[in-house]
């Protein structure tokens, strides 16, 4: 149970190799947190990821999940929920896919869009009615500023989140009749496994302050979250400017 | 995962949260009217379980179920019986201590036992085991129950008495509901000679005259307790005022009322703003009227005569004060300590006052002997209660590092207050979990009975 100061006593992250995902696990877990569930498809780098919680005292279990394997979903799930209730869930999924192939392949392209959007919305939304049926709970989805303003640089990754993220919004007002806590994530470029060798972008930030942001953003009960904050006002910045000047802009 | 649909669209279902009003948690919300309702849903439990709730004024998640069921008790409120002899009343579990004042106290009778509020119902006063400013002679609720109807998880109703099923009964006061759904009780009420209180009030300046004089007072007075001024420091640190009495004898009433002790009218109440500001009670405000309060109260002050609900329940007043914590909701936190660890008290203060814990609230009194009931809170030495936002930064790091000092001194914290303490201090501040642990598992092998509070603490 989350308790009065918003503490939560489980966790469990979707995308349990998620170098963001971790960060955010490593920043909710306090005194209270003894119970964490990894759940993704790289077993052998959950058990590795795994290690330093255990060390420190946590009971760890980790549940293969693949997210493209939607028909595989429920049992998943199921197997999360059923070690206890769940307090806090983060959905930490999606690829990035190569802009380069994605744009000469359409299967390609249709797949980073499909990971991203229908089967990450998929995974979601079964979350979601997992912590409506326990009476409680908060799910943090990871999507991005490019769900926002796509570039071309990444619009087809973009597009992906961009289904997520319109989900999500409405997800966050059905959280709010039923109890669920639901809050939506908006990264900037951040340094990860994902992004290396990428070129950076103004705002690069590590997944630690993404994790430090969410963490500060729940304690002020907002639901909605850019990381950085100030790519927020960017992102509306980057809606109505005229697209034969965006295009002249660097990434 | 087929059935997801019945919890979003149920009439039912409510988000239910304690007196603080933080951490909310969605429950079917069941009505009772009788006991059939209640023998129905219990048998129909779902795997979340099933909880009794009264009047919501336990301040943490101790009578919240997630995604079970809830027990709305307060329509189950009826008295059966009354002995006027004896002074033995038989009542339905939803029935409030207001309702059995306003009943029987133009009677001549008064309840047992009175938290600071009348807000409350019997089943969630036996199931707090709830004290009062008479704790030092008259020790807490249940040692006033002649016997419980209990609605154990087989459906079955029995009647436990701490003669016959000593175990159980003792097991249910104290127990937060997780042995059965109490659905009536037998009360022994107190006979007095008045609806008014003599009283004595006392300032003291600092933490050890509050508690020298506090002793003094209550071998004098059956009722006692005192305010503290949770932000003053140093020299001034744990000033407070103390407020002692008795019933007052109709030769002690003035003529007007003396001619009619017995009235009793609770004040008309005021409401406190249902949108308050987060942050109106803050470090300022509070200290502000902390100074107001103790400066108005007079130094010493003998045999003033005051109403019951003055002496007794002076936030009842305000009708849903706890909305002025605002949105964000507010902590209490309250402990005992053994007569022994007193410097606890004064360590909490010094360590909340450093951290700017405005507490608007801050009670400290001393209890007398416990109970025989295992997960009965009160035993003899101090207890503080206090209020605190959510919001003060590095709250949780001192409170748990309070909570480790208070079981290290063989304290504990009150579980009807509480809704943050770390589950592995749990059998450290209540030894006896053990034993009422494996009288629970007899009432209730399944488990049927569940709180988001047992979620959180019991593993």
């Amino acid at each position: 149970m989350i308790d009065a100061l918003g503490q939560p006593q489980s966790v469990f992250l979707a995308g349990g190799t998620s170098e963001i995902g971790l960060a955010i696990v490593r920043e909710l877990i306090g005194p209270r947190v003894d119970r964490i569930v990894l759940a993704g498809r790289n077993l052998s780098q959950m058990a590795q990821d795994a290690e330093p919680f255990q060390v420190s005292g946590h009971t760890v279990s980790i549940v293969e999940l693949d997210v493209e394997d939607t028909a595989g979903h429920e049992g998943a799930l199921d197997s999360v929920f059923s070690q206890g209730d769940i307090d806090i869930a983060i959905m930490a999924i999606g690829v990035l896919g190569i802009q380069s192939d994605d744009e000469r392949d359409v299967d390609s392209a249709m797949r980073t869009i499909r990971v991203n959007s229908t089967d990450s919305i998929e995974l979601t939304f079964r979350t979601f009615q997992q912590l409506v049926q326990q009476g409680h709970g908060t799910v943090i989805v990871l999507s991005s500023i490019a769900a926002v303003r796509p570039r071309r640089a990444n619009f087809i990754y973009g597009a992906g989140k961009a289904g997520l993220d319109a989900f999500v919004q409405g997800l966050i007002e059905l959280g709010n009749e039923v109890g669920i806590k639901v809050i939506l994530v908006r990264p900037g470029f951040v340094r990860t496994k994902m992004t290396e060798g990428m070129a950076e972008a103004p705002f690069s930030l590590d997944p630690i302050d993404v994790a430090k942001d969410i963490k500060n953003a729940i304690g002020k009960g907002k639901s909605i979250i850019y990381s950085p904050a100030q790519i927020g006002p960017l992102a509306t910045a980057l809606k109505v400017i005229p697209r034969p000047i965006l295009r002249k802009l660097p990434r | 995962m087929s059935e997801v649909s019945g919890l979003h669209r149920d009439d039912r279902l409510a988000t239910l949260t304690g007196w603080g009003r933080t951490s909310p948690s969605r429950a079917y919300l069941v009505p009772v009217h009788d006991e059939a309702t209640a023998v129905d849903e219990v048998r129909g439990a779902g795997a979340r379980g099933i909880l009794a709730r009264g009047l919501g004024r336990s301040y943490g998640d101790s009578a919240q179920n997630a995604g079970g069921a809830v027990l709305d008790m307060t329509t189950l409120n009826q008295v059966l019986s009354f002995d006027s002899v004896s002074g033995i009343v038989t009542v339905e579990a939803g029935i409030s201590i207001d309702a059995l004042i306003t009943l029987f106290l133009p009677q001549g009778w008064f309840v047992p036992v009175t938290p600071g509020t009348r807000s409350v119902t019997i089943g969630g006063a036996i199931a707090a085991d709830i004290h009062g400013k008479n704790h030092h002679v008259a020790g807490s609720i249940g040692n006033h129950i002649h016997s419980i109807d209990l609605l154990f998880a087989d459906g079955q109703v029995r009647t436990l008495s701490p003669d016959q099923s000593s175990d159980q009964f003792w097991a249910t006061v104290g127990g937060m509901g997780l042995t059965g759904v109490i659905l009536r009780a037998r009360v022994q009420l107190t006979k007095v000679p008045s609806a008014f209180i003599n009283v004595q009030t006392q300032r003291a300046n600092n933490l050890d005259e509050l508690m020298e004089r506090q002793i003094d007072l209550e071998h004098k007075y059956p009722y006692c307790v005192a305010w503290i001024d949770c932000l003053s420091k140093g020299s001034k640190l744990g000033r407070g005022v103390i407020t002692a009495g008795s019933f007052a004898d109709i030769s002690q009433l003035p003529s007007n009322k003396a001619a009619r002790p017995l009235d009793y009218e609770p004040a008309t109440t005021i409401s406190a703003p249902t949108m308050a500001p987060s942050g109106l009670l803050n470090r300022w405000s509070v200290a502000a009227f902390n100074e107001a309060w103790f400066r108005k109260s007079p130094k010493h002050r003998q045999d003033e005569i005051q109403s019951m609900a003055t002496f007794f329940h002076p936030l009842d007043g305000v009708a849903g004060w706890n909305a002025l914590y605002g949105r964000a909701g507010f902590i209490q936190y309250q402990f005992v300590v053994p007569e022994d660890a007193a410097e606890v008290v004064r360590t909490a203060i010094e360590r909340l006052s450093n951290i700017q814990a405005a507490s608007f609230l801050a009670v400290l009194k001393r209890f007398g002997a416990g109970n025989l009931a295992p997960m009965s809170f009160p035993m003899p030495g101090w207890t503080l209660a206090l209020d605190i936002p959510t919001g003060v930064v590095g709250l949780s790091h001192v409170l748990d590092g309070l909570d480790e000092l208070i079981a290290q001194a063989g304290g504990r914290v009150y579980l009807a207050k509480d809704s943050r303490m770390r589950s592995e201090l749990l059998p450290m501040m209540y030894p006896r979990i053990e034993e009422w642990n494996h009288t629970r598992e007899l009432m209730d092998p399944n488990q049927h009975f569940r709180s988001d509070q047992a979620r959180r603490l019991h593993r």
